[in-house]
């Protein structure tokens, strides 16, 4: 099977390389199975804040994508109460040639730059479309909250 | 029964696993026509099921005298001298039944490839063990020299300066921390080798962008990407028909075979037989 010698590969080239503000390893001795953590980026309105992730790894990775959820709450129009994140490249654009370190990278972005025009969390959307400074607030208030 | 009648019985026999009575049945069609390549070789395959390797040997080189260029001969031949160890004749008689079948145009898969691949690995294994050990010896004989040498000298001063402690004492001394010093460095020196055997690693760029296994069968899109057709071919089927790094459509009959890659690695695998099951 090539997820498992995949897999121990990108652990072993995260552990080499990490990126920047995320850290990710298997729970126990389940391969499949791992956690992640992002911190919030600078300039963003969850700076400071430390949000974990949870990733399931399909047993046909890298043909199918890795299934990604926050555990940690955060205030954010592509990402809902259940973690679930609305990415394109964990779905429709997946590519196996993407790695995991390259989707922790893109979940870092998205933080930064959210997508209100495909929203999971129509209300949230709109508040950054129509209220930026609101939205600050809030993501601001729910990042003290839930993830320091 | 006729010859032919016998060798089709034996191998429906071999069809259900009876590998005993179709190898009567083949013995047989010998006894009644002994100059069929095939006779031999269908029970040299019974016996490689029954794991009777001299037996397996014996019938396909009898098949080999009768016609040299019999593909399954060279394989179950060479399958047998992989299992009693004859490591080089086995990786012989593969490496012909791989020539041949590409020349007579039989498809055999990726079976004798893989065969090929299991048997250098296992070659290479034994080497490095042997190369291990005698290392490992050369390490200790050359430390008792230091050792010995370390005390020869010390009897010297001793005889020297018979009668002098304090200067002998300097001397010997001194012997003592140049000893230390050369065991210390021969240490290092094997210890090196043995770190850099650990840390073996097949580079990136000889493997696949998807799998990350070592490219068997490279072959490059249009984008000038190269993968691995296995994970390449299945990424068209599964995922889309895209190229997995550039996103620019791409379908099957754009592949080319990457033969400078192929090169490339094959050399890589010669000078490097432990990556060969990487």
């Amino acid at each position: 099977m090539i997820a498992t010698r995949l897999l121990k590969k990108e652990l072993q080239d995260l552990g080499r390389d990490p990126p920047a503000q995320c850290s990710a390893g298997p729970v126990g001795d389940d391969l499949f199975h791992w956690q992640a953590t992002i911190m919030g980026p600078p300039e963003s309105p969850f700076q400071g804040g430390v949000f974990f992730l949870t990733i399931h790894f399909p047993t046909d990775y890298p043909f199918k994508p890795p299934k990604v959820a926050f555990t940690t709450r955060i205030y954010h129009p592509n990402i809902n109460s259940n973690g679930s994140i609305c990415l394109d490249i964990l779905r429709s654009q997946w590519s196996p040639a993407l790695t995991i370190s390259k989707v922790l990278l893109s979940i870092c972005s998205l933080l930064t730059d959210p997508n209100p025009e495909d929203p999971l969390v129509p209300e949230i959307a709109r508040v950054y479309k129509t209220d930026r400074e609101k939205y600050n607030e809030l993501a601001r208030e729910w990042t003290r909250k839930y993830a320091m | 029964m006729t010859d032919v009648e016998l060798k089709n019985r034996g191998n429906k026999l071999f069809s259900v696993r009876k590998f005993e009575e179709a190898i009567k049945c083949y013995t047989d069609a010998i006894s009644k026509k002994p100059s069929v390549a095939v006779y031999y070789t269908n029970r040299a395959l019974c016996n490689l099921k029954l794991k009777r390797w001299e037996l397996v040997c014996q019938d396909c080189r009898t098949a080999l005298e009768i016609d040299p260029t019999v593909v399954k001969a060279h394989f179950f031949l060479g399958q047998a001298l992989l299992e009693t160890d004859n490591f080089d004749e086995s990786i012989k008689h593969l490496q012909r039944a791989q020539d041949l079948a590409k020349e007579q145009k039989v498809n055999y898969g990726d079976d004798i490839a893989c065969m090929i691949r299991v048997a250098r690995k296992r070659r290479f294994n034994i080497a490095e063990e042997k190369r291990i050990s005698q290392e490992i010896e050369l390490q200790t004989y050359m430390n008792r020299l230091i050792l010995e040498d370390r005390d020869r000298q010390i009897d010297e001063v001793r005889q020297k300066y018979e009668n002098d402690d304090e200067s002998s004492q300097e001397e010997v001394m001194r012997i003592e921390e140049q000893t230390d010093n050369y065991i210390t460095e021969i240490n290092t020196m094997f210890a090196r080798l043995d770190e850099r055997r650990r840390k073996r690693e097949v580079p990136d760029y000889l493997c696949g962008k998807i799998s990350f296994e070592i490219l068997r069968e490279p072959v490059v899109t249009p984008s000038g990407i190269t993968y691995d057709r296995r994970d390449i071919e299945e990424h068209l089927q599964r995922v889309g028909h895209f190229d997995p790094i550039t996103r620019t459509d791409l379908t099957v009959d754009q592949l080319i075979p990457n033969l400078a890659m192929k090169e490339v690695v094959d050399s890589f695998l010669t000078e490097n037989e432990w990556a060969l099951d990487y």
